[in-house]
């Protein structure tokens, strides 16, 4: 791994520890546990280094709690990270099984590439599962939070900022004083990475609309990039 | 700058064999049991330990 590797991975868990303690109080801070070759897990680690649970309250009653979990691996120069997967879980302290969960895997094949799974019951959705179970189809009707809902994939889903504003806005969970402004400038900061890596996957696009601005664009002597296809395609 | 925490593969796998034993369960029972959207509190409680071992020893069967 190198320096520049190191150091990445240090920002990124001391970055994700201060927006979430500026947001939620009593949140614990993030660490990034290495293995070699260099794969990267940051999160918050108990004791012994499990994955630790973030608490949440309510007028200053511990009531639930949350996990997040960031998988990241390095480009092939080996200096700058790439989330892999991410995981949000939400809890209450009265059950072990998940509310809710948040999950991100770059590398899913079947379910949507970023998706929601809801630890819940609804009859009526598990009957009519049941119809599909029936004619043969591959599911699971006892158990609603094996559908995935899909939100936006790999470029367009939501950053941490999203599901901190959902804790606090949603769920109303207690929150630290001025945590907009955290949020904001986390997703600001987010969303401008994202939009820097949509512009590389659609240049002809990007050129097209900041030439409708009046810029003057000239492409490249190699020729215009194809689009992404992992962009245009995945869900 | 946040602390980094250096481990081992075979730490790792000790790890993780140590979170399956004390549920009584094989890695391949486990995954099974998590594919048919059959786990319990318990099993789900080192859902996300024993998802991240596997992606930090970059083996592709993780958890659902």
């Amino acid at each position: 791994m190198t320096h520049g590797a190191l150091s990445a991975a240090k920002e990124f868990a001391a970055e994700l520890t201060a927006t979430i303690q500026a947001v939620l109080p009593h949140s614990p801070e993030f660490q990034a546990m290495l293995v070699a070759p260099p794969h990267l897990l940051i999160s918050v680690f108990d004791v012994e280094q499990n994955v630790g649970r973030l608490p949440l309250y309510i007028r200053g009653k511990h009531v639930a709690d949350w996990k997040l979990t960031m998988s990241v691996n390095f480009d092939s120069s080996g200096d700058y990270l790439k989330v892999m997967r991410s995981g949000f879980t939400l809890l209450a302290r009265a059950d072990k099984l998940p509310l809710v969960r948040y999950e991100f895997d770059d590398n899913m094949r079947t379910a949507p590439i970023a998706h929601w799974q809801f630890h819940a019951e609804r009859g009526a959705f598990s009957h009519l599962l049941g119809f599909a179970l029936a004619a043969g189809k591959p599911v699971k009707p006892h158990s609603l939070s094996s559908l995935h809902f899909p939100v936006g994939g790999a470029r367009m889903r939501p950053g941490v900022d999203d599901l901190l504003e959902f804790l606090v806005k949603e769920c109303a969970f207690d929150s630290v004083g001025g945590w907009k402004g955290a949020i904001h400038e986390s997703r600001a900061r987010y969303r401008a990475i994202q939009a820097r890596t949509i512009a590389r996957d659609m240049q002809a696009e990007v050129a097209d609309v900041l030439r409708g601005e009046g810029w003057t664009v000239t492409p490249p002597a190699d020729g215009v990039a194809e689009p992404g296809q992992k962009f245009l395609s995945r869900w | 700058m946040a602390p980094v925490i250096e481990v081992t593969r075979d730490e790792l796998i000790a790890r993780r064999d140590g979170i399956l034993s004390r549920l009584g369960l094989t890695l391949d029972e486990y995954l099974r049991r998590a594919a048919d959207s059959e786990l319990s509190g318990d099993e789900w409680d080192v859902r996300d330990d024993l998802d991240s071992i596997a992606f930090l020893l970059n083996e592709q069967h993780f958890v659902d």
